[in-house]
């Protein structure tokens, strides 16, 4: 049998996406066709609330009103999560306009807008769980991957806000916002259980449980999750026989279980939310041992909220009254040497074993003043009374290192959108941040947002944030004294300048256009500081300027598409050269069909990220460019109260690499070939 | 320099599955054209139940110049829900001429009898509300929870059916009559629930 040759897959793949559009337009057609139109004026109320309706798929995405928010916005919706198979808040990003990500088989990286620092755990973005602040106090980290706390089949929609946002969400809104919206037990309604199976051994479940009672709703939901991972990886930087030649066997298990709650009542809504989640490390890094099973890591993440929200006399006024705890074990594997103490055994465990636990408080009121002007202001206030970064050798008697911290915050902000005109609105808004470390920051932010014609939208932005330096960047140290500590770092800032554009043709089609010039001063990065010590320090300078283009079109007939493309040139002024790890060029492209009768649908996306260069281990080195395809197959309803899905990731089984971080001795992380998964929910 | 020097042993040949794979897929997707709606669409029944629902209503007396006079259904914010609504332009309701119009928000409701929130930013909801409240005007939407919120007619969706929410008390309270045949069909929602 002939083998194809990668040129006739191009052909096909071609032949495939330009048989999608048409489809897809040719469908549009019948679509509007309203159906019924005249009967319905006729018939009565009793008729109407008995007649079963046809949801218009992906107005809600439309409908959620981003034209206003001083801010690109892009909206994901759990059908696009079920159409398009994305297992985690990573594979969403990664198929979001201006986003991309890399994963060095631990933890999953953030970049967006030419900014990516692997081994940064995501400090400079924040992640709100229905507004509660996901990241922790340690690390700031932004978890994207398995770690994330709350099950993909439970998401109502996520909010992406891109460019700096502290002027409402203080520090770390550095880059942007992510605001994972729950669905609520209403929603639900009833018991759900889920489940899927895949490749390397990958299996999860999932029992949910949602009604609504008078005055509210509750959900609760339990998950849990188990992979083999890839169990042949070899990493030719260890291809030698004293290290199983490279092959690290059996090394890439991830395990994970989750819980979540929300109750809702009256004006109040309790949620809780709990994740845990054991990933073996494949990749020896931190000069670990080779293919040493003991090597793993554990995220646990949990918290308590309680919220108000209710309208007074023309007033909404939020509150929030939290409980927060993580969890970090790092349990990493090292030989014994002439450095440490004489009866250690050949191998011995280091271990990280990182606790935190922070409670607060939050409340923000928004009010009509007058008919044309708008004021929200707010407070925040968090102690984070227990952190502790111990680090010991598992040794009996063995080297330990305690490391204790606690500190208070607060904040205040205020945000007045006034209408100037019918077409034109100006919203400033700015915020101030006291930290007992050092000091205050304030975060200014204006915006003009200009609706010339009703659906052509320019917004022209100019903002601030900061990022405090995170107890992990200050505090970090282990028993081989490595880290050279630096308790007087200051926050990093941006100040960032975008002029957006957004077009909508009716509610079918939208595009989006924006241009930003980034500057970001005060960078903290690591540095060797001699050939055993690293340190942070405010070092880094950076200039970035981009621009982005997104087309989304959706129909009624269920045929949707997203393409976008993104551009930017981001330079470490310091260095004056190229920043590390900022590829030039994201090109991303998603298309939904409905192949029958809005019950069976087949995603297809294709992302391009192009070549990343970056210093590692003093030399320059770079993963090369790609282009990777997904595709899924989702049907709703064939059975009632059954949906299913069968996806393929890397459907051309398409090699790549991600840049490794500064903690290997790898230099790009080779990611997993072609992979399925099959996934089932069924609704009592 | 590439990850997986073992495949030789592990990759399958490159077969034809892909292209297989794709054939298929273009295959059923030339089936996509017996397409065909199932049921009328979301916000036409939510328009065509906004233009039933004024015949339920008792305005109060002075909110008609004459019996003839246009009833005038004010639409708020961006969505398909406005846009459903042009259908009923001009149509009468117990002898009222429908007249349509669009508001931002920030504009007063002034000489609205009915307003029709539909997609506008949650924390503008308040303030809108307000300004109905001072002006006698009827608030129907969609939006989640906003006979809770204190809007007058919610309308929300249930087992794919649309369905009513009505805040009794703020209709009370701007005079409003709802008859009976209306409130049997709905859920009768308290601003404390």
């Amino acid at each position: 049998m002939r083998n194809c040759r990668p040129g006739s897959q191009l052909v096909f793949a071609g032949f495939f996406f330009c048989s999608l559009l048409g489809g897809g337009a040719a469908s549009a057609q019948q679509g509007t066709e309203a159906p019924f139109p005249a009967e319905l004026g006729e018939m009565d109320l009793e008729q109407l609330t008995n007649l079963k309706v046809e949801k218009v798929y992906g107005v809600s995405k439309f409908e959620q009103v981003v034209t206003e928010a001083p801010a690109s916005v892009s909206v994901v919706t759990a059908d696009e999560i079920k159409r398009y198979g994305w297992r985690t808040l990573a594979d969403v990003l990664r198929a979001t306009r201006g986003f991309f990500t890399s994963y060095d088989r631990n933890y999953s990286y953030i970049g967006m807008r030419g900014f990516n620092r692997p081994g940064d755990y995501n400090t400079r973005v924040l992640l709100l769980l229905d507004g509660h602040r996901i990241n922790d106090v340690i690390y700031e980290s932004a978890a994207i991957g398995t770690e994330f706390i709350l099950d993909m089949a439970l998401i109502d929609r996520i909010e992406i806000i891109r460019g700096p946002s502290s002027s409402l969400h203080g520090a770390g809104a550095f880059f942007g916002v992510i605001n994972v919206i729950s669905r609520s037990g209403r929603q639900l309604d009833g018991v759900e259980v889920g489940g899927s199976a895949g490749s390397h051994s990958t299996g999860t479940g999932r029992i949910s449980y949602g009604k609504a009672v008078e005055g509210g709703d509750i959900l609760l939901s339990a998950s849990g999750f188990e992979s083999r991972g890839n169990d042949t990886l070899f990493y030719p930087e260890f291809n030698d026989p004293a290290t199983n030649n490279g092959i690290a066997s059996d090394m890439d298990r991830d395990r994970s279980y989750s819980m979540f709650l929300s109750a809702h009542l009256h004006d109040f809504t309790l949620a809780g939310a709990l994740v845990s989640r054991d990933k073996h490390i494949p990749t020896a890094s931190f000069d670990t041992v080779f293919n040493d099973p003991r090597t793993h890591s554990i995220d646990r993440r949990s918290y308590l909220d309680l919220k108000y929200d209710r309208a007074l006399a023309g007033t909404s006024v939020t509150a929030r009254l939290f409980y927060d705890e993580y969890r970090f074990k790092g349990d990493f594997t090292y030989e014994a040497t002439a450095d440490d103490p004489g009866f250690y055994p050949a191998s011995y465990v280091n271990r990280d074993d990182h606790l935190a636990r922070w409670w607060g408080a939050e409340a923000q009121a928004s009010r009509q003043i007058i008919p044309r002007l708008q004021l929200t202001a707010g407070t925040k206030f968090r102690d984070s009374f227990q952190q502790e970064l111990t680090n010991y050798d598992a040794v009996p008697q063995g080297r330990r290192l305690d490391n204790e911290h606690s500190n208070l915050f607060w904040a205040l902000f205020g945000q007045g959108e006034l209408r100037l005109l019918d077409s034109l609105i100006l919203n400033v808004g700015a915020r101030y941040d006291h930290y007992e470390t050092f000091g205050g920051a304030t975060s200014p932010r204006y915006a003009l947002i200009y609706t010339p014609v009703a659906g052509t939208v320019f917004k022209l932005i100019h903002g601030k944030a900061f990022r405090a330096p995170n107890s992990y960047e200050l505090y970090y140290n282990d028993v081989f004294d490595s880290n050279a500590t630096n308790p007087l770092l200051s926050p990093e800032t941006v100040r960032t300048t975008e002029l957006i554009y957004e077009q909508y043709y009716g509610d079918v089609l939208r595009t989006s256009t924006s241009v930003y010039y980034n500057k970001i001063d005060n960078l903290i990065s690591y540095e060797e500081v001699s050939a055993t010590r690293v340190a942070f320090g405010n070092m880094d300078r950076v200039q970035a300027l981009g621009g982005e283009f997104e087309v989304e079109g959706q129909w009624t007939s269920g045929f949707a598409a997203r393409g976008s493309y993104g551009f930017v040139s981001a330079r470490n002024e310091m260095l004056d050269q190229h920043l590390d790890y900022s590829p030039r060029h994201l090109v991303k492209l998603n298309l939904t069909a409905p192949l029958y009768r809005k019950q069976l649908f087949a995603g297809l996306e294709m992302q391009g990220v192009s070549r990343r260069e970056f210093t590692q281990n003093g030399v320059q080195s770079a993963s090369a460019g790609y282009a990777i395809a997904n595709a899924t197959l989702f049907s709703t309803g064939m059975v009632p109260g059954l949906e299913a899905s069968l996806s393929v990731y890397n459907l051309l089984d398409r090699r790549y690499d991600d840049p490794a971080t500064t903690d290997h001795l790898q230099n790009v992380i080779p990611q997993d070939g072609r992979t399925f998964r099959v996934q089932l929910a069924y609704r009592f | 320099m590439r990850g997986f020097p073992i495949p030789a042993r592990l990759r399958k040949p490159a077969s034809c599955l892909r292209r297989c794979l794709l054939v298929a897929l273009g295959l059923l997707l030339a089936h996509t054209a017996e397409l065909r709606a199932e049921g009328p669409q979301e916000y036409q029944v939510k328009a065509a139940m906004v233009f039933n629902m004024a015949k339920y209503i008792e305005w109060p007396a002075d909110a008609f110049a004459s019996s003839s006079a246009p009833l005038a259904v004010c639409s708020m914010g961006r969505g398909p829900f406005a846009a459903a609504l042009e259908r009923y332009q001009g149509k009468t309701v117990l002898g009222h001429p429908l007249a349509l119009r669009r508001l931002s928000v920030g504009d007063e409701p002034a000489d609205c009898h009915l307003l029709v929130v539909g997609g506008i930013e949650r924390r503008y909801l308040a303030g809108v509300l307000d300004q109905a409240r001072r002006r006698t005007v009827l608030t129907v939407s969609d939006l989640p929870d906003f006979a809770r919120s204190g809007g007058m007619i919610g309308l929300v969706e249930q087992e794919g059916r649309v369905r009513f929410e009505i805040n009794v008390k703020a209709a009370q309270h701007s005079r409003f009559k709802i008859s009976s045949q209306l409130l049997k069909l709905a859920k009768i929602i308290k601003e404390s629930d």
